[in-house]
């Protein structure tokens, strides 16, 4: 009997995991700013999680336990980077074109836009607090940082984030008032 | 830290839920004080919900969907729940030896032994999808160029509507795929010999890209290489 609660507590485990999924995207988006490798570190954490649940120590720690993988995963791919330097995308891409500037008009584009300016440091603490409602204690473990280097990285992250989207719905207008005074 | 720091950190800590019930106190006092400082929170709230909605479960890419080895790890361990019910009622019954009670771990998913290989991925293409047929290809050259120095090898397994990717006559990517091959040894494509019956008996005759291999069935390769560690992404 013992073997079938053991089994039944890894099913309730994995179905967990899996329920986290979309939190886990969510966050990886937040800070790569791309889908398909936000998905990729997804899937690299999930199943790095499953291949670790036997160090899970407490169930109910399985939250930040994932994020915290979700990280080191990140942060695996940003130590990559450096070696290898992939194109910017930006530098090629088109700005002014018609596409872009519906893209730049819709508010999840210009936010998701100002969060991907951010420094690194500061977009993994706001998709932590932000959109997962960590503590700033759980977010500090999970960054592996003090709770005061939390603060400050949100405070100014928040502050970047506010005066970016301050600049871009100026813009927008200015560029309506433009349009209307040409028709 | 300053009186400004401290403000500062202060209007975060009530946004975000972290005082404790005599500070919160002490801050909504200030703030039926001070308008400007009800701004700045005003600000703060607008922002987190703006942020929050920008990354809204409702504008998540369907890539963000796919399927992965949780789930099926799941239906096996189920499999094995119910397989292992199975066995202990023969047990009971005299059916098996007392020796069938060990057994059980190896009969499930969960089974501790099968590691998995990060490096090792199979890409399941199974519809005709021109945006999926993009993606599939984007993914398996982003990972083999990604991952070249870890030994990573890659599978693109293709049944029903997704062997129009492998159709030398058909495929849009025709071109790219052979080049792929011919560039990366540790890149394959697979295609479902069950898939490919089916069609010819439906009267479609499906000439592969040159190197496709072949697998009888998909699914079961796909188990297959499950049990050796691959890791899953449906497309």
């Amino acid at each position: 009997m013992k073997f079938v609660k053991k089994l039944c507590t890894n099913i309730k485990l994995h179905r967990e995991l899996s329920e986290q999924r979309p939190a886990l995207y969510r966050t990886a988006l937040a800070w790569c700013g791309d889908e398909m490798l936000a998905d990729d570190l997804v899937q690299d954490a999930l199943a790095k999680a499953l291949n670790k649940t036997h160090q899970l120590r407490e169930v109910e720690k399985l939250r930040p336990w994932l994020f915290t993988i979700l990280g080191n995963c990140w942060r695996e791919h940003l130590r990559k980077l450096r070696d290898f330097r992939e194109l910017e995308e930006n530098a090629l891409a088109c700005t002014s074109c018609p596409e872009q500037r519906f893209e730049q008009d819709s508010t999840v584009a210009r936010v998701r836009e100002a969060v991907k300016q951010l420094p690194v440091d500061q977009r993994e603490v706001i998709a932590l607090v932000d959109l997962n409602e960590f503590s700033y204690r759980d977010t500090a473990e999970i960054l592996g940082i003090p709770t005061g280097t939390v603060m400050s990285r949100l405070s100014r992250g928040r502050k970047a984030l506010l005066s970016r989207l301050d600049e871009n719905a100026l813009r927008h207008s200015a560029g309506k008032k433009h349009l209307r005074s040409v028709v | 830290m300053n009186d400004s720091v401290d403000k500062d950190y202060r209007i975060h800590a009530y946004i975000d839920d972290q005082m404790d019930a005599d500070e919160r106190e002490a801050f909504i006092k200030e703030l039926e004080q001070h308008p400007e400082l009800r701004r700045e929170v005003c600000d703060l709230h607008y922002l987190r919900s703006a942020v929050r909605h920008a990354y809204a479960e409702e504008y998540m890419p369907a890539a963000s969907c796919r399927k992965t080895l949780l789930e099926k790890a799941g239906t096996h361990a189920m499999q094995g729940l119910a397989a292992l019910l199975i066995l202990m009622s023969g047990v009971a019954l005299g059916w098996y030896s007392s020796a069938a009670m060990n057994m059980p771990y190896e009969l499930v998913r969960l089974d501790p032994a099968i590691k998995m290989q990060a490096q090792k991925v199979i890409l399941h293409i199974g519809e005709a999808d021109e945006t999926k047929f993009t993606r599939v290809l984007a993914t398996a050259d982003r990972l083999i160029k990604q991952y070249s120095d870890a030994g990573v090898e890659v599978e693109v397994v293709a049944n029903a509507g997704g062997l129009d990717l492998l159709d030398a006559d058909v495929s849009p990517h025709a071109e790219k795929v052979r080049a792929m091959i011919d560039q990366h040894n540790n890149l394959s494509f697979v295609a479902c010999s069950n898939a490919l019956e089916n069609m010819e008996r439906q009267g479609r005759y499906i000439r592969l890209i040159d190197h496709t291999r072949k697998a009888p069935s998909a699914l079961e390769h796909i188990v297959q290489r499950l049990q050796q560690g691959w890791q899953y992404i449906k497309v």
